[in-house]
């Protein structure tokens, strides 16, 4: 038996607990009953458990990164019991002076090997992770002409993100923040000079930003994941250069679908929104067109927002009160 | 590194996946939970996969609306004792004792029932999430897993409006279960 979709609906809040103890007896009833029913119904069951336990998969994944990262950068809190007092635990992986000098010293070749690569762009490390990624082709994709494209400027360094909030925008590490104010201009304030550069929208509708962190990854080179909301990139992928005059691009085809692109070093790939595991970079054969109608709209220079020479379009108490703090959250969420 | 200096705001960032609000939980909370691991009979590897466990669960109460009515940090090792003291249990012939253990919580709130997967979930997540298209997975698991609003999920992947939005949803359940199904 095929569940349709109003008893799909009603099953996922049954198994979500949100059903009223009426609607689960008259269910359960039915299930009673019917056993087809009954049986679509634990079908539908196993089908959201196994997408759960998907989830936790990859965020468990996600977990074990990002242990590795805080151990390795020692910012691990000591932590002292306070009843029996037996003294504060050392961190995981140093058992002494010497193995902390060791452990200093492997991260500073580390860095030393990825700074080189960056800058020869040479696979200097050899291993079959590297063998097998290397040997993987990376199809050239094209792209239909028919696509409209939003320019949304990016700061690749860790940042706090408001992307989510349809109409303000978030840039990078919070320096900048674009947000709209009225249906078409998009106003972009660089928060430390208090300059103010405009983007005009026109007619877009959604306006969206992706916060940027990159692995000069001597074993991944140009390949990126995107997990959380986060866009990794793997390569060597210069941070300087991801600022506003290298881009991300979200498009919007006339199927309605939004796809999201990036500019680097004057060639286009595509980013699939969800692609939480380390994956190549998809090139397009065909470049999108630069959004140039919009990108001469932003004031900029050398990557910076220079001040409007014009009138800013938004209001000067607008301008004041949104400058971005990284610890600032939207009104929607303080309460 | 981003501080969240408040427990709540910490909570509506790990709502959020902000990595730094992990990061975060990592590096303030880890060696709190390998101590009570290691104290207990428990190897490094048992400490590293009983936090992961406990920030899993961390984050999946939060998307369901955790509201603490204790500090994180007393949430956490709660959720962490339990979770050990359970695969303590298990292990025949292991002696448990968290009596060196300043908090002692029995509160029903921290304890943390996981079924095991059945054969057919378990085919399910080998075959029919591997064969799924991208985009019906991508659809799926933010539904299911990461818990976001219709609305949100049409906004963020293009679709029309709500009901497009789960009128694809629907039909990626079906594709996944004929996948599922052989």
């Amino acid at each position: 038996m095929e569940l349709d979709e109003n008893d799909s609906i009603l099953i996922d809040r049954y198994l979500d607990g949100s059903l009223s103890s009426t609607e689960v007896a008259t269910l359960e009833r039915r299930m009673a009953v019917d056993n087809a029913y009954a049986n679509a119904v634990e079908w539908h069951k196993d089908l959201v458990m196994a997408l759960r336990a998907n989830g936790r998969k990859l965020l468990q994944e996600q977990l074990i990164g990002i242990e590795t990262e805080v151990i390795r950068a020692g910012i691990l809190e000591g932590y002292v019991p306070t009843k029996n007092g037996k003294g504060k635990l050392k961190n995981p992986g140093k058992g002494g002076a010497g193995i902390t000098l060791i452990v200093i010293a492997v991260i500073a070749i580390a860095i030393v090997m990825a700074v080189v690569f960056a800058y020869s762009n040479l696979v200097v490390t050899e291993g079959d992770i590297e063998n097998k990624v290397a040997s993987e082709t990376v199809a050239p994709r094209i792209v239909s002409s028919d696509v409209e494209l939003i320019m949304v400027p990016i700061y690749c360094l860790e940042g706090y993100y408001l992307g989510d909030y349809v109409d303000t925008l978030s840039v990078g590490d919070g320096r900048f923040k674009a947000e709209r104010t009225n249906d078409s201009t998009l106003v972009v304030v660089d928060s430390t000079s208090g300059r103010i550069g405009t983007l005009n929208l026109a007619s877009y509708q959604h306006v969206d930003s992706i916060p940027c962190k990159i692995d000069q990854h001597a074993v991944y080179p140009n390949h990126y994941k995107v997990w959380q909301d986060t866009l990794y990139l793997y390569g060597s992928f210069l941070e300087e250069r991801l600022s506003l005059s290298e881009h991300l691009v979200w498009s919007k085809t006339n199927e309605g679908n939004v796809d999201l692109f990036l500019h680097y070093g004057g060639l286009t790939y595509e980013i699939e929104q969800l692609q939480p595991e380390i994956s190549p970079l998809q090139l397009l054969e065909e470049p999108l067109p630069k959004a140039d109608s919009l990108s001469s709209n932003i004031e900029q220079s050398n990557g910076e927002v220079e001040e409007s020479k014009s009138e800013p379009t938004v209001n000067q108490e607008h301008s004041e009160n949104d400058v971005i703090d990284k610890g600032t959250l939207p009104p929607e969420l303080e309460q | 590194m981003t501080a969240f200096t408040d427990d709540n705001e910490l909570i509506i960032q790990i709502r959020k996946g902000n990595t730094s609000a992990f990061r975060q939980v990592y590096s303030k909370y880890f060696n709190m939970v390998r101590y009570l691991v290691i104290k207990n009979s428990g190897t490094e590897e048992d400490a590293s996969d009983i936090f992961q466990e406990t920030v899993t669960v961390l984050y999946e109460k939060t998307m369901e609306g955790l509201e603490l009515n204790c500090t994180i940090k007393t949430w956490l090792y709660a959720v962490a004792r339990n979770l050990w003291f359970k695969q303590l249990r298990s292990k025949k012939g292991e002696k448990v004792d968290f009596t060196d253990f300043e908090e002692r919580i029995e509160d029903a709130t921290f304890i943390v029932e996981e079924e095991s997967p059945t054969e057919r979930q378990l085919t399910i997540l080998e075959h029919g999430l591997s064969q799924l298209g991208e985009r019906c997975k991508r659809l799926l698991m933010k539904f299911y897993y990461f818990k976001r609003k219709m609305s949100d999920i049409a906004n963020d992947m293009g679709y029309r409006n709500e009901a497009h939005a789960k009128s694809q949803k629907y039909k990626c359940m079906q594709q996944l279960k004929k996948i599922a199904n052989g």
